[in-house]
Parts: C-alpha cells; structure tokens; sequence
C-alpha cells in the first residue's frame, strides 16, 4: 500500500464516525419534523422544541470534531485503528446473543443456555467436552431453578419444562 | 445519630445482613477479576432484586459497591493487571511490592486503607447529605433545569478524551432521552408505534448494554493469568499498627481527596486515586521511592478510592444526580423499587435512606473480614479461564434484559447498544455522557419546558432565579477553563 493510500485510509476512518452523526442529524430531523404540535399550542415549546435543541448541538459538535480531529491539532495524534478480527468477534458475540434470545421463545431458558454456553465456550477456544457438558447442563439447570423457583423471577418455560 | 442506628439495626435484620454478606463478596470478585467491573457486578445482580424489599436490594448493591471498592487491589498487587481502573495506581507500589516478596502486607494495608477510607466518606455521607437534600428542596424548576446542565457538562469536561468527542457522546445520550412519550404533552415521539419504547427507552437494558457487553466481547478470547506464590495466612496479611499509625496523614488526606471527588459528577475513582497518589508523592520526605514499592503508594489509591463511595451517593440520594456509572446504576436500581432519588426521598423515605447508610456500615466491616479470610479463594477466583466465565455473565446480561418486563425487545436493545458501547470506546468516545445523558435527559427536558412555558418563552427565567443563575454560571466557567485548558495544551506540544 502507498503512503498516500494509506493516508486516506486514515482520512476516511477519521471521518467515518461525523459522517455516521451526520447522516443520524438528517434522520433525526425528518423525524422531528414529522412530530405533532402540542395539545397547548404553545408554539416552540411544543414536543418538539428539546428535540430541535439537542439536533443543533449535535451538527455544531458535529462540526467541530471535523474542524479539530481532521483539520485542527489532533490530526496527527488521533490513530484510530481497528483490527478486523475484533468487528469480527464483536459481531459474532451480538449475533449469538440474538440467536439465543430468539431460541428461548421457542426452546425455553435451559436448553437455550446450555446452547448458547457450548457455542460460547468452543469458538472463545475451550474444546474439552468433558469440561463443557457438565459446566453447561450443570449452570443453565442451577441458573433457571434460582431464578424461576427461588427468586421468582419470571424466564421463557417452555420445552421441558 | 439516632436515625444512622435504627439504618445499622434494618440493615442487621438477617436477610438484609445476609445479602450484604454476599454482595460484598460479589463486589471484590467483581473487582478483583481484570475484565469485570463493579457495575457490571451491580448490573449483573439487579434481576436478582426485582422481588426483593427495597432495604434487602439496597444491602446486597452497596455491599457490591463497597467490596468492588477493595477488590481491585488484589489482582493490581499480585499480577500488575488492575481489576478497576483506580487499581492502577495502586499496582505502581504494590506490584513492586509483591516481587519482593511483600504482598501479603501490601494486600493487608490496601484492605485497611479502603476500609478506614469508606468509613471517612460515610461519616461524610450522613453529615452532608441530609443538609443538601434540605437545601435542595427550595429548588424549582429552572433551578433543577440548570442543575442539570452543570452535572451534564462536568461529566464531559473530566472526560479523558476530546471535550467535543464527550460532549457528542451526551448529546447522543439526550436524543435517545427523547424517545417516549414527551413528559408535558403526552403525545408519542420516535416511537414507530413500538409499544415497548412508549415509556422511553428502558434504562437497564441500555446500561447493560454499554457497560457489560463491550466487556464481554474484549475478554472472551482472553487467556487466565499466572499468579505469584505468597502466604495467604491472616498474620501475615494484617499490617502492625505501627505501619498504620506511619500512615495515618497519607490516609487522611487521600480519604479527604476521594470524598471530595465523588461529590463531584463524572470523575470517578480513578480521578481520586491519581490525585490521592500525587498528593501522597509530593508531600513525601522520599517522593522518589514512589513506583518502587511504597506503602504509602499502596494506602494513598485505596483510601481514596474508596472514600469515593461516600462521595457519590451524595449528589445522587440528594439531588438524584449520579456521579459515576456505578451509582447510575444505584439510582436505576432505587427507581425498580419505586423509590425517586431526590431531595424528597429524605423526607418521604427518610427510614430508607438511613438504612442504606447502615448498609454501608456493615457492608465497609464485612469487606474487610471477607477480603481478609477468604483471599486464598480470591486467588483462586483469578485463574478462571475467561472462556468459560464470560459467557455465563453473558447469560447474565440477557436474564436482566429480559426480566424486568419479561421483553425480549429488551434484549435486542441490549445487543443494539452493546454495540454502539463497543465501537464508542473503540474510536475513542466516552460512554459515561451518553449513559447519564440518558438518565437526566427526561429530567432536563421536564423541568425546563415547565419553566419557559411559566414564563411565556423568556429564557431569561434561567437567569433570574440566583441559585440557577449560579449553576449556569459555575456551567459556563466549567466548560471554559476546560477549553482553554485543552487548547494551551495543544498549542505547547505543537511548538515542541
């Protein structure tokens, strides 16, 4: 890679974070836009009078991180660098906690866990199924009686139990 | 004196007791594990409070609170790995120390340090707080709009990374505050007829969100640690108290330094641990020793650290303004058990909040026997391997997600900002604002709609009352001396 490639890498990284705030002010907007006045018709201060308020500070901030992390002082100290395998691993984590939430609606709280636990454990690097079945039958059995029958509170039952 | 009494005597009811136990033994292996936080330990335990009575809550979060306060120090002191970011000052003397061979007297006098350091804030915490909830009570609506704003730019200012980076991140916080029904018309905003968000975006979710969930998906692929040997007996782990009594200025001064910061929102323990540290350095007859194994050094963070305890639940039983993430959590778990911190919670509940403070009591006396007695089971604690403890704290997360309204949109809201935590502190965006920006937001927004609408859209409402003049003016100096600060610094390493 060139040296100049690379600064614009580091440009565009720089700029990706403002990019994404200002494309949220755009959306936030338009819906603040669409908002109903009050009951009072009290003008301006109606429900969307905060809204417009925290809308405008966001741009102007927005603005100035521009101005001070890609023009001002900080251009040269700000290297924001972020591995690959690290979005990689953060999206596999949110995405099987999703799967797990979306299997105790069908499955129920204990073999969701014991799942989601024996996933967890073999792609974070443990691969003994002497130490990941019991752990898992084990936890997602106390974890379900303390929580449902002792403590009360109320988890998905579903299959099996 | 006669109400702190009656707090010590609830909290000693055997229920209550017995939790207190418990969470303060949860609070030092929270803190004592590199990867978990105290509010992450809060968090993680609040499923277990929806149906407990408010004092039992209360006993297990602040014995949570005061353990996680100590526990830091014990990974910071045998493997150079800070269980909390206040135990890295702590590790600078007390590593060195534990190479020496000196661990046990640096564990001993790290537990007593913080245990003298919360008993100084806590004495503070019964003088002050009911004064200031006194006061507080005359306050109106510009008053707490104005409150507000100053607890909101503190927290930005005492950011570690750029002021516009905070301030963006609490400004994010206060646009998702205005997710819900708006507080003075009633009428829906940015809720896409999404039943769950009618009542504004749920606190715990997104707190769990932020704080445990970037956690989790750091240190799930993290290696155990190797610990030093050392003797774990209760003789040698008591430091004499010829060693305490040469240290009794370093404790004073650091357990002052650490109340007085957790009075102030946004800085948190680590702020008063660096300043009890330099404080306790530059006052030495030896400054140069410092880093190689003083115990002074060991005494100054931990004092300090945990005086800060006292310190934040001030503002935030008072005033119901939390001063860091882990009484933000605090002030959610007192809003599950229908009690609304603020000045009136010492009038309505005035009981109650006497028994957090007995609480605190019990929860400071327990700490030190538990961290004493059982710090062999504490080392042990620390080579659990963290692919098999995160995961389970992950089960964790999704069971307090889901229980308070048996939702799992909850959930997926838990996972939405789970991410958004995890590239915020990736690319350097503090989360701090936008958490608290979240909880004040809804209380900002009340209170100064209600004060322009009585003046008919005068602004200058704010101004005109002197204790909201004072807090915008405190505001406004604030946010200046920071910018100026910060820029001066930039232009000195440019010229250099």
């Amino acid at each position: 890679m060139t040296e100049e490639s690379k600064k614009i890498r580091q440009h565009v990284g720089r700029l990706a974070v403002p990019i994404l705030l200002v494309v949220f002010y755009v959306w936030y907007g338009s819906l603040i836009l669409e908002l109903p006045q009050g009951p009072g018709e009290e003008g301006p201060l109606g429900p969307s009078f905060i809204p417009w308020l925290w809308a405008s500070l966001l741009i102007v901030l927005t603005l100035v991180e521009i101005a001070t992390g890609n023009l001002g002082a900080r251009r040269d100290k700000e290297r924001v660098v972020i591995e690959r395998k690290s979005v990689l691993d953060a999206l596999i984590l949110c995405l099987l906690l999703a799967g797990f939430a979306l299997l105790m609606q069908y499955t129920g709280f204990t073999p969701a866990v014991a799942l989601f636990l024996a996933i967890c454990f073999w792609w974070s690097g443990i691969r003994s199924w002497k130490i990941i079945l019991p752990y898992v039958v084990i936890f997602a059995f106390v974890v379900n009686y303390v929580f449902h029958h002792v403590l009360k509170v109320p988890l998905p039952q579903d299959w099996l139990f | 004196m006669n109400l702190l009494a009656e707090g010590i005597v609830q909290a000693l009811a055997w229920k209550p007791f017995l939790f207190a136990i418990l969470g303060s033994f949860m609070g030092i292996v929270f803190a004592a594990i590199p990867g978990l936080t105290v509010s992450m330990g809060i968090i993680l335990l609040l499923p277990f409070t929806f149906h407990m009575a408010s004092v039992t809550s209360m006993s297990l979060l602040v014995g949570v609170f005061v353990g996680g306060m100590t526990g830091g120090s014990i990974s910071a002191i045998l493997i150079n790995i800070p269980g909390n970011p206040a135990a890295i000052v702590t590790s600078l003397d007390g590593h060195p120390l534990a190479r020496k061979g000196r661990a046990g007297v640096a564990l001993g006098v790290a537990f007593f340090s913080s245990f003298l350091g919360g008993l100084f804030s806590l004495a503070c915490l019964v003088t002050i707080a009911p004064q200031l909830a006194d006061f507080a009570l005359k306050f109106g609506a510009p008053e707490l709009a104005s409150l507000v704003l100053l607890g909101l730019c503190l927290i930005c200012g005492f950011a570690q990374t750029s002021m516009s980076k905070a301030l963006i991140s609490g400004v994010l916080g206060l646009s998702f505050a205005t997710v819900g029904m708006d507080p003075i018309d009633s009428i829906p905003r940015f809720t896409f007829s999404v039943v769950q968000i009618q009542q504004g975006v749920s606190f715990l979710p997104v707190m769990i969100g932020l704080f445990a969930v970037p956690e989790i998906i750091s240190g799930m692929r993290g290696s155990a640690v190797s610990l030093p040997d050392f003797s774990t007996r209760l003789r040698d782990l008591l430091p004499s108290p010829g060693t305490l009594a040469g240290l009794w200025k370093t404790l004073a001064q650091s357990s002052l330094i650490g109340t007085t910061i957790g009075l102030l929102p946004g800085t948190g323990s680590a702020v008063a641990a660096v300043l009890s540290y330099n404080t306790a350095q530059r006052r030495s007859t030896e400054p140069e020793s410092f880093g190689k194994g003083k115990l002074e050094g060991v005494s100054a963070p931990e004092a300090a650290n945990s005086a800060m305890t006292g310190g934040a639940m001030i503002p935030m039983l008072t005033l119901g303004i939390p001063g860091d993430p882990v009484t933000a959590v605090m002030l959610g778990a007192l809003t599950i058990q229908g009690l609304a911190p603020g000045p009136l919670l010492f009038e309505s509940h005035g009981g109650f909040v006497f028994s957090i403070f007995g609480s605190f009591f019990i929860a400071l006396f327990l700490t030190i026997v538990i961290a004493l007695l059982g710090i062999r089971l504490f080392v042990q604690v620390l080579r659990v391997p963290p692919g098999l403890l995160f995961p389970s704290i992950a089960v964790f997360c999704v069971i307090g997600a889901f229980a308070l309204q048996n939702s799992f949109f909850d959930v997926f809201l838990m996972i939405g900002f789970g991410l958004l935590g995890y590239f915020m502190q990736k690319f350097d965006y503090p989360i701090m604002p936008l958490l608290l920006a979240i909880i004040l937001g809804p209380v900002f927004e009340k209170n100064a709609r209600m004060s322009l609408i009585l003046s008919d859209g005068d602004p200058g409402i704010f101004f005109r009352k002197p204790i909201s003049l004072v807090f915008l003016a405190l505001a406004l100096v604030y946010l200046v001396s920071v910018f100026l600060k910060r820029t001066s610094f930039w232009r000195d390493r440019s010229r250099a």
